[in-house]
């Protein structure tokens, strides 16, 4: 019989257990009457001796398991009725725990995707990534196409698919990033469609390519808005046009996560991209990412032993320099780069940011507890009524606290409700938080971001939280009721019977007090490394200032030259410059510097044409910049901590350095720059600028270009130019404010947060110290009145209520403070230009927190002072 | 009622109802009268247990409940032991005959001097 079934029954039940008993006392009362009593006395007699039928009738429910549902459905209709008398309590609380539970939800899906989903494929358990380092290896070792056919042959795994990862190219719709698979890649990884087909072996013939294309879900989403015409349409990336065949699952984009690649084409497909694959034998070509599924019985240490000798064959046809002591690697892919690059990048933020939601949370349940504390004791005649009547004080309190898991349950609804809505209005906060190096231009992380059953059950589990944390304490305070006294005093409004209640109400002030503080100051330290970030000098001009990033791989040195002369002759610019890497870039290699008298140094070289300097904004301290084709292979330029380090006091210019190991290729120092930063947290070292083309040719990667006005106009008229030659364009143009501004968007990220949430915890804090003065007011307003009778003046009475509330918002401050300074050191790492105990932050926190508070407490002591003396005599 | 009565010992009410039960059909008042009238006004079933009882052995299927007119005429609940009733009935007293011989064994052993 299901819970169901016995609810429909239950009426017919509790129909014919009457009927039963009562069947039982008229034989019983008959059987009296039958021994001669008569019968009134033998009915009496009957009913007293059966004893109290409803303490039976509950047995008999217990007998059934019923009771625990006849008690839970009746304190629900209990609890629902006491709220339903307070509505505006209700909503109140049912709205501060809404958002309480509504933001850590929204922090707890990302941390979901993060720790749980960061690979959103079918079985990950079973996906191997094969790959192989050495100890001199910086990054890691991939295979080529021709042992890739080997391995897929040869070793035990149930298949094998590789893909290779391109730059940007650009395409009708602007840049996109691409990845070439091989026709089991979706088969063997479990990613399945969303709508069309995924690529299959029969698209992806080496030498007859079939040019189709498959999207992501973000991309179809947001260009096609979702709409199935999609597999009507083509795509046309560097000249070619692919059909698109399919949309993927939601949330994957290839394997890691900041690196996504939102369009796969076939692997053989590669050669109709033109220049951006060497047009060399396919078995060359490079699996960048080579993922298997491991069949049941086979052991990873099994795979590693096979994939071993792969090495030898790999390293005859595609020598390395790092071939020396070289390993086969078999990784799980859930511990693979792309899941733990992510994890690694967002873990430390995300704690931050979820402990904050929680803290808010717990000042809602404070706050619900404070006014919870309140409500007992205008409710004690009804509790005291109940307990004097026979109710079981442990029934009380399951009755009290089941209106506290109401309000939670209620909350928790609003709270996911909430989650859901906020999700497309929320900034891409994996995206802010991860940051990215020059490698990976602005793109959402390919992870899959939906609520699903376990954030609705964390929600939940939030809920049951809420309404122990802020009913437990009010419902065992609330029973606690001494009966005689309370008896003995008709109107029960003694002031001192609530001063027990009011210590409590004031320590949970405290508590939210403190922990408004700690958010408040949070908010404090990131809004400063902010405007520490943004206030530090670069040493360059950075209004008017455009970037260009282009891709290395694909742009050859007279491209840029005939790139630069066409930026230079386009109105409004004035002068443009190239240099190799990226400004902000933390993947450039130092480079083993011969400087005389130091010995070997590892240093920043950056190659750059002529007129860099110029066109950043960067003074000439001494000496004079390249003169074009002249300083190739002779000459270099050092900035200022360069010559501080190395010839102190003397004059640079004319000294030797040797690049390379010692003694290097001799090069002559002909300038020195000012020093200016460009990569923010490192600070500034010691760098020397060669002449571009560096004699090993690799091609430089960002244009600078200066302009004379307004920098905004050019911007898309650059964006149009780099379509027209076709250019790779990596991360788009963009000011250089734009480009600063994007490298402290986790910075930016955590300010706003903890600014948003230091105002929300503000704010429930005041509603804190408003119920708790209130209710103050209202338990003194005898006391008051006789104060007022013997003359006291309303600014006397203003004063002792503010004075109420004095100590237990100081304590907060104090606690809250002392907690910052604690909590700070877990967070260092994210903060720049602020000590751990940044005085700004706690005078800011606590001025704005005093106030605050004051004005919150200035309502109720304001109504105090206002008491009618003979109306509150009266009312005692 | 002055007499001191022995209380029913600790799960054998629920045996008790089985016996007074398999004799056929019966209501709830018939079990306690025929259990004190058997005892000779020994035992006396706490009203408060006799039907928390009859329900807890109706919801283990060991009874079976019916409703039919009874020899005044009113409808009464008549209960029947089950088969399943009726194996258990069998081992409990076949458990409490092996117990009262066990009992009885060393209450009249001889006293220690």
């Amino acid at each position: 019989m299901t819970v169901w079934q016995r609810i429909l029954k239950r009426k017919r039940f509790e129909q014919q257990l009457d009927n039963e008993l009562q069947f039982h006392i008229e034989q019983l009362t008959r059987d009296y009457i039958a021994q001669g009593m008569p019968p009134d006395q033998a009915r009496q007699r009957a009913s007293a001796l059966f004893g109290s039928a409803e303490t039976i009738k509950d047995h008999v429910r217990d007998a059934w398991g019923w009771m625990w549902l006849e008690r839970s459905a009746q304190d629900l209709r209990y609890a629902a009725r006491a709220l339903g008398r307070n509505p505006a309590f209700a909503v109140v609380a049912v709205l501060m725990l809404g958002i309480g539970i509504g933001t850590t939800s929204v922090m707890f899906t990302q941390v979901n995707a993060v720790f749980w989903k960061a690979v959103p494929v079918s079985n990950p358990n079973e996906l191997r990534v094969l790959s192989w380092t050495s100890p001199t290896l910086r990054y890691t070792g991939t295979f080529t196409y021709g042992t890739y056919l080997k391995m897929r042959e040869r070793m035990h795994l149930s298949d094998l698919a590789c893909a290779w990862r391109l730059r940007s190219s650009m395409s009708e719709w602007g840049p996109v990033m691409l990845q070439l698979v091989t026709g089991n890649y979706f088969r063997v990884i479990g990613v399945k469609p969303v709508i069309g087909r995924l690529i299959a072996p029969e698209d992806d013939r080496i030498g007859d390519p079939v040019p189709v294309a498959v999207i992501s879900y973000r991309v179809w989403q947001r260009s096609f808005a979702g709409n199935a015409d999609v597999l009507n349409r083509t795509l046309t990336i560097a000249g070619q046009r692919f059909q698109i065949i399919g949309v993927m699952a939601e949330g994957f984009a290839g394997l890691l996560p900041l690196e996504p690649r939102e369009v796969m084409v076939p692997y053989a497909a590669g050669p109709l991209l033109g220049p951006m694959v060497p047009p060399r034998s396919p078995n060359l070509w490079s699996c960048v990412e080579m993922v298997g599924r491991l069949p049941g019985g086979i052991s990873d240490e099994q795979i590693r032993t096979e994939g071993q000798p792969f090495l030898q064959e790999e390293f005859a046809v595609n020598p390395s320099k790092d071939s020396k002591d070289a390993r086969f690697i078999i990784s799980d892919i859930r511990r693979s780069r792309g899941a733990a690059a992510l994890r690694e990048k967002t873990a430390q933020p995300l704690v931050v940011l979820i402990s904050t939601a929680a803290m808010i949370l717990l000042i809602t349940c404070t706050n619900i507890a404070g006014l919870l504390i309140v409500r007992g004791h205008a409710r004690r005649k009804e509790l005291a009524t109940r307990l004097a009547i026979g109710a079981a004080r442990p029934r009380l309190i399951r009755q009290l606290v089941t209106e506290s898991l109401l309000l939670s349950l209620a909350g928790g609804l609003v709270g996911i409700v909430l989650a859901y809505a906020a999700a497309p209005f929320l900034p891409d906060l994996l995206g802010e938080l991860s940051g990215r190096d020059w490698l990976t231009p602005a793109l959402t992380p390919g992870v899959d971001l939906n609520p699903d059953l376990r954030v609705i059950g964390f929600a939940v589990f939030l809920a049951a939280l809420a309404a122990a944390a802020s009913g437990l304490v009010p419902a065992i305070r609330a029973t606690r009721i001494d009966l005689v006294s309370m008896m003995k005093k008709a109107a029960g409004s003694s002031w001192t019977s609530g001063r027990f209640r009011i210590n409590t109400a004031k320590l949970l002030v405290s508590i939210q007090v403190g922990l408004s503080m700690l958010l408040l100051i949070g908010a404090g330290l990131f809004v400063r490394t902010l405007l520490n970030l943004r206030s530090v000098p670069v040493g360059y001009n950075r209004d008017g200032l455009l970037f260009v990033t282009l891709d290395p791989a694909r742009s050859s040195p007279t491209f840029i030259q005939d790139t630069l002369r066409t930026l230079q002759d386009m109105p409004g610019v004035t002068a443009a410059a190239a240099s190799q890497w990226p400004i902000y870039n933390n993947a450039q290699p130092r480079l083993p510097i011969c400087v005389p008298g130091h010995g070997q140094q590892g240093m920043d070289l950056e190659p750059v044409t002529p007129g860099f300097f110029g066109v950043w904004g960067v003074r000439f301290l001494q000496g004079r910049d390249f003169i074009a084709r002249q300083d190739i292979g002779k000459n270099v330029i050092v900035n200022e901590t360069f010559v501080k380090a190395f010839f102190p006091n003397r004059n640079a210019i004319g000294e030797q350095v040797g690049l390379g190991n010692c003694p290097g290729n001799p090069r002559t120092i002909i300038g020195v720059v000012a020093d200016h930063l460009d990569r923010q947290r490192v600070g500034i070292t010691p760098m020397v600028y060669a002449e571009y083309p560096f004699p090993r040719q690799t091609s430089p990667s960002t244009l600078a270009v200066r302009t004379a006005g307004d920098v905004r106009p050019l911007v898309p008229a650059i964006r149009r130019l780099m379509q027209d030659t076709k250019a790779s364009v990596d991360g788009d143009v963009m000011t250089g404010i734009a480009y600063v501004e994007r490298e402290w968007r986790r910075e930016r990220l955590l300010a706003a947060f903890l600014a948003f949430f230091g105002v929300l915890a503000l704010l429930i804090s005041c509603l804190g110290i408003y119920g708790m003065l209130a209710y103050t007011v209202t338990s003194r307003t005898p006391e008051i009145g006789i104060r007022m009778a013997l003359g006291a003046h309303s600014r006397a009475v203003i004063r002792m209520v503010l004075r109420e509330s004095l100590l237990s918002v100081l304590a907060g401050l104090v606690c809250g403070s002392l907690a910052a300074l604690v909590l700070v050191r877990s967070i260092e790492a994210l903060l720049f230009g602020v000590s751990k105990a940044d005085p700004v932050s706690i005078a800011g926190a606590s001025i704005l927190l005093a106030i605050t508070a004051a004005a919150a407490a200035f309502v109720p002591a304001r109504r105090a002072s206002r008491i009618d003396p003979m109306g509150a005599l009266r009312y005692e | 009622m002055t007499v001191s009565q022995p209380d029913i010992p600790q799960g054998t009410l629920d045996m008790l109802i089985l016996k007074i039960v398999a004799a056929g059909p019966i209501h709830g008042y018939a079990v306690a009268q025929r259990i004190q009238q058997i005892s000779k006004d020994v035992l006396l079933i706490p009203q408060g247990s006799l039907y928390p009882a009859l329900h807890r052995l109706e919801r283990r299927k060991l009874l079976q409940a019916e409703w039919k007119a009874s020899d005044t005429g009113r409808d009464a609940k008549f209960y029947r032991l089950t088969q399943k009733g009726r194996k258990q009935l069998a081992e409990e007293a076949e458990d409490w005959n092996q117990l009262k011989k066990a009992i009885d064994l060393i209450m009249r052993s001889e006293e220690p001097a």
